[in-house]
This record gives structure tokens, C-alpha cells and sequence, in this order.
């Protein structure tokens, strides 16, 4: 055997070989500013489907709310912690006519009280006070509570589904992925929480795709990333190892051990979790024994995070002590509202609140450089001079979401 | 009295007197740490960087025993700013070399925020 072929990364292996179903012809780019697909997309995909709407942090205690605003579900939807400590998601509209019931994004509201005439419902839904109820004609104000939306948690994750009658639980929809990643400290590593916001100009995958490979790094990322993916022995950025799992899609990446640290880099990697370096400042926040086991499955000593791509666009990347996310949720064909946040634990110290503040502005600082080439990408889609994307085997989640999404419209449309 | 005293009375603690000159940066919110980075020439940031670096060691020494509260004390509290503004110009000295990144998204179309 020649090194190259000891070499995991040098070897010609292709993952695409393991999905005959999706073959390696190049892709249309038609769905990817189509007003028609946008539509399937919407009927078929957004308002059949699991979506992450928040985190369980957000809504502690009783009363707490918080409103996820979902246009390409031609809804918003209030999620609520009530007094028994359950979940409870519904339609933000009022049973009288129409109106919303909340009008903040987030809060603590003892109930829920519409200022169009004062219908007020408690915490679970139920209709409690309608102002001169003897007036309307044969109310039964136990049947005109709050519409109920589909709503389930996983690692403190909360998901809604707007489908009145989902064909799977949550649980089923997340499959294996979601049970192998059971056991992730997520509560520990949600006590700090930064988040960031922008509607960017491009259709939803786009900028999904923008996050499922690596090997854009040596280039788009060329100043701020510049060695991280990419070794002698990993020129080509390749991935540790890539799987499609049931709708979604997971890959432990590479990180190039060797990469030398800037000078800041090094101070914040004394003192807490950062993106890059991974490390706790008592070195293991997940002791290897304990790691789920979709974390690193291959055990590579050249681990440095693992992507999770739960169909159809929520992002859940794990390091050894901090995560963070990208959610991305169509506003229109060539518009979506593209939501990330990175997550560590508490701060315990001023010195770790440094460390992490590291990672976070890094994170921001490498969107920029993604965010320009998103809307870049989209606007010359236009021209119609490129009718398809060529993709090599690495951009397989590329193919995979495209093809999920075939899939699913042909599952709920029933062809 | 002596630079370390600030107008607003606020003293930074025993042994970090020299970093009195940096309070331009002792800005308590990611949103003013960012227009201070990018309303700043490349000297001006270079010239924070090159002043609180060689300091970091020991700041980090004093942060490292300051509980993470809301009620931290003014002095403490300025110093962990100014940690935190160095983070936010870090990516401008050490991979950028400009202020505001050249063929990247505008930033201020990202809204920043803590939860």
C-alpha cells in the first residue's frame, strides 16, 4: 500500500456511490429562483414539516411566549410555557374575528387577551372571558379556543408543524439523527446565546447551500479561514466521513490540527469555547465516553465539529463545548430571513465572557464574507445563462436537499 | 488628577492605570463595539491592538477572578469592554487588514443581539 491510500483523505472515494438514487448528473437551478417551485415548496415542504421555532431557554416559566413569524406558512404561530410546565402552540389568532392575540415577539403574559373586543384565553388555549357573551347566539365558548399548532422538543429544541394532521411525530421525523445526537450537553451549552438576524436577497437553499461544504473555505473564507479544513495531508479539504440520514444530513469535519492560532485566537482559547479551537477551559465538556453517537463516529483525532442538517433548513453544528445554528426561512423565491445563533454556557467569569465574544464575532465576520457571495449567486441566476450547478462529490447535502425536496412534494402532493 | 481618573469618576482597577488612553473602546454592546471598528481607520485600530495586546495576559488574569454579574464593578466592567473590543477588531488586524471587509455583506444588515 502507497501512503496516498493510507491517506483517508487522499483517496478517491465517492459517498455519492452510497445514493444511486440521487445520481451525479449536474442539478437544475430552475428551484432555486422558480415562483412555481417556491409554491410546491411552500404547500408541500414548510407547511408539512418539522421546524425548529426556538429554544425551551426562551420560555422557562409559566406565561412565557414567544411568537415565530412564519410568512411561507401564511402564519405565525405562539408558543407558550403554561402553568404545568407543558408546551402548548397555536395559531396567534383570536376566535371572535381574526384578530392577533399576541402582539410582542417574545413576553410573559398570565393569558391572552385580544384588543379588538377582549376574548381572553388562558395559557393552554381555552376560552375564558368573552365581554358581553350574552349577546352572541348559541356560543359554546368550549369549542373557540386557540387553534392548536403541532409543537414537540428535542434536546430543548422546540419544533412546530402547521400540518393539522402530521404524518410523523416529531421524533420520528428527526429518525436516527436525532437519537444519535441524544445525549449532547444542549441545556449546558445554552445558557449564552448571540444571536443574529438578516433577510438576504436569495432563495432558501441558496443560502443553505452556502453552509454544507467545506471546501469554499480555502477561497470565499481565504483571510478568516484560511488553514482551518485544509492540511498537507487534507489538501482538499475532504470531510472525516458524510451520511444522509433518513431526510437529513450529517458530517464530522476536518479541522487542521497544525493551524496556528492567531494571537487573540490563543487568549480566548485559555479561557472558553470558540468555534475554531473547540476546546473547554476544563478541556472536556462531552468526555469522549459520554459523546452521543453521532458525535465524531468514526473517532478521527482530526475532529473539529459536527454538521447536522435537519431537512428542510435547520442547522445544528456541535463542538466539543459550543454549538451554534442557522435557520433559513423562505420570505419569497429570492428572499429568506436567515436566522443563526452561537451558543456556549454560562459565563462563569468575566475572562470566559471574553473568550466566547471571540468566537462570536468571528462567526459574524465569516457570514459577511458568505452573506455577499449568497446574494451575488442569486442575482446573476437571473441572467439564465447557467441553467445548472455542477457539483462534486463533497457538495453531496447540495444534491441531497434538492432531492429531498423533490421527494417531498411527490410524497404530500401525491406525485 | 491623573489620566486614570475618567469625567465619569470611573477608575479602572489597581495596575491597569495604563489602559486609561483605550476608554474610547469601553463600549458596553456588540452593536457600539462594531461602529467603533468600523468608523475607525486601520492606524487607530492597529494602535488599540498593539497597546492592549501586551496587556491581555494580565487583564485576563483579573477577568478570570471577576464573576460574570450584572452588577460587576465599574472598573472590572471596563476592562472586560475592553477585552471584548478587542475581540471585535481582532479579525480586522489578524485576518482582514481593513476595518470593514472588503467584498463581504454589509454588517449593519445583520442584527446582532443576546438571549
Amino acid at each position: 500500500m502507497t501512503a496516498i491510500e493510507d491517506n483517508p483523505y487522499a483517496t478517491n472515494q465517492r459517498y455519492h456511490d452510497r445514493y444511486p438514487e440521487m445520481g451525479t448528473a449536474p442539478v437544475s437551478t430552475e428551484p432555486y429562483y422558480s415562483p412555481e417551485y417556491f409554491e410546491l415548496e411552500r404547500e408541500y415542504i414548510f407547511k408539512k414539516t418539522w421546524m425548529n421555532a426556538g429554544r425551551v431557554e426562551e420560555i422557562a416559566n409559566a406565561g412565557d411566549f414567544i411568537v415565530k413569524e412564519l410568512p411561507v406558512c401564511d402564519t405565525e404561530v405562539l408558543i407558550v410555557r403554561d402553568r404545568d410546565d407543558s408546551i402548548n402552540a397555536f395559531h396567534n389568532v383570536c376566535s371572535h374575528r381574526g384578530n392577533k392575540i399576541a402582539y410582542d415577539a417574545s413576553g410573559n403574559n398570565r393569558s391572552f387577551s385580544c384588543r379588538f373586543h377582549g376574548w381572553t384565553y388562558k395559557l393552554n388555549g381555552e376560552l375564558t372571558v368573552v365581554p358581553d357573551e350574552e349577546n352572541y347566539f348559541d356560543l359554546d365558548t368550549s369549542c373557540l379556543g386557540l387553534t392548536p399548532v403541532h409543537v414537540g422538543e428535542w434536546g430543548g429544541f422546540i419544533f412546530i408543524n402547521v400540518d393539522p394532521e402530521p404524518r410523523e411525530t416529531l421524533l420520528e421525523y428527526l429518525g436516527d439523527l436525532g437519537a444519535g445526537l441524544d445525549g449532547y450537553p444542549f441545556a449546558e451549552t445554552s445558557g449564552q446565546v448571540f444571536t443574529f438576524e438578516t433577510v438576504v436577497n436569495a432563495n432558501w437553499k441558496l443560502v443553505k447551500d452556502a453552509f454544507q461544504e467545506v471546501c469554499h473555505t480555502p477561497y470565499q473564507h481565504s483571510r478568516s479561514l484560511p488553514d482551518a479544513f485544509i492540511s498537507d495531508a487534507n489538501p482538499h479539504t475532504r470531510f472525516i466521513d458524510m451520511a444522509v440520514v433518513g431526510y437529513h444530513a450529517r458530517a464530522s469535519l476536518f479541522g487542521n490540527m497544525a493551524h496556528m492560532p492567531s494571537a487573540v485566537a490563543m487568549k480566548a482559547y485559555g479561557h472558553g469555547s470558540t468555534i475554531a479551537g473547540a476546546s473547554m477551559e476544563d478541556g472536556e465538556a462531552i468526555s469522549p465516553a459520554l459523546a452521543p453517537p453521532l458525535v465524531n463516529p468514526t473517532g478521527s483525532g482530526d475532529w473539529s465539529f459536527e454538521l447536522n442538517v435537519f431537512f428542510p433548513s435547520f442547522f445544528l453544528a456541535l463542538t466539543n463545548g459550543s454549538y451554534f445554528t442557522h435557520q433559513f426561512i423562505p420570505l419569497g423565491p429570492d428572499k429568506t430571513h436567515w436566522f443563526s445563533t452561537t451558543c456556549y454556557p454560562t459565563p462563569t467569569t468575566a475572562a470566559q465572557r471574553f473568550s466566547q465574544e471571540y468566537s462570536r464575532v468571528m462567526f459574524r465576520d465569516i457570514m459577511i464574507e458568505d452573506g455577499r457571495q449568497i446574494e451575488e449567486t442569486q442575482a446573476m441566476l437571473k441572467s439564465g445563462a447557467k441553467k445548472e450547478f455542477i457539483l462534486k462529490d463533497e457538495e453531496l447535502f447540495i444534491r441531497q436537499g434538492l432531492w429531498q425536496a423533490d421527494e417531498m412534494i411527490k410524497l404530500h402532493r401525491g406525485h | 488628577m491623573s489620566d486614570n481618573v475618567l469625567p465619569n469618576d470611573l477608575v479602572l482597577p489597581a495596575g491597569f492605570e495604563d489602559l486609561a488612553p483605550l476608554l474610547d473602546w469601553n463600549l458596553p454592546t456588540m452593536d457600539e463595539r462594531q461602529d467603533c471598528r468600523v468608523g475607525s481607520t486601520m492606524e487607530e485600530i492597529d494602535a488599540f491592538y498593539q497597546a492592549i495586546l501586551p496587556r491581555m495576559d494580565d487583564v485576563l488574569d483579573h477577568l478570570a477572578g471577576i464573576e460574570m454579574t450584572d452588577d460587576m464593578d465599574p472598573g472590572s466592567a471596563a476592562l472586560l469592554n475592553l477585552s471584548l473590543a478587542l475581540c471585535e477588531i481582532a479579525p480586522a488586524v489578524e485576518q482582514f487588514f481593513e476595518p470593514v471587509i472588503s467584498y463581504g455583506y454589509d454588517p449593519k444588515r445583520f442584527t446582532q443581539g443576546v438571549r
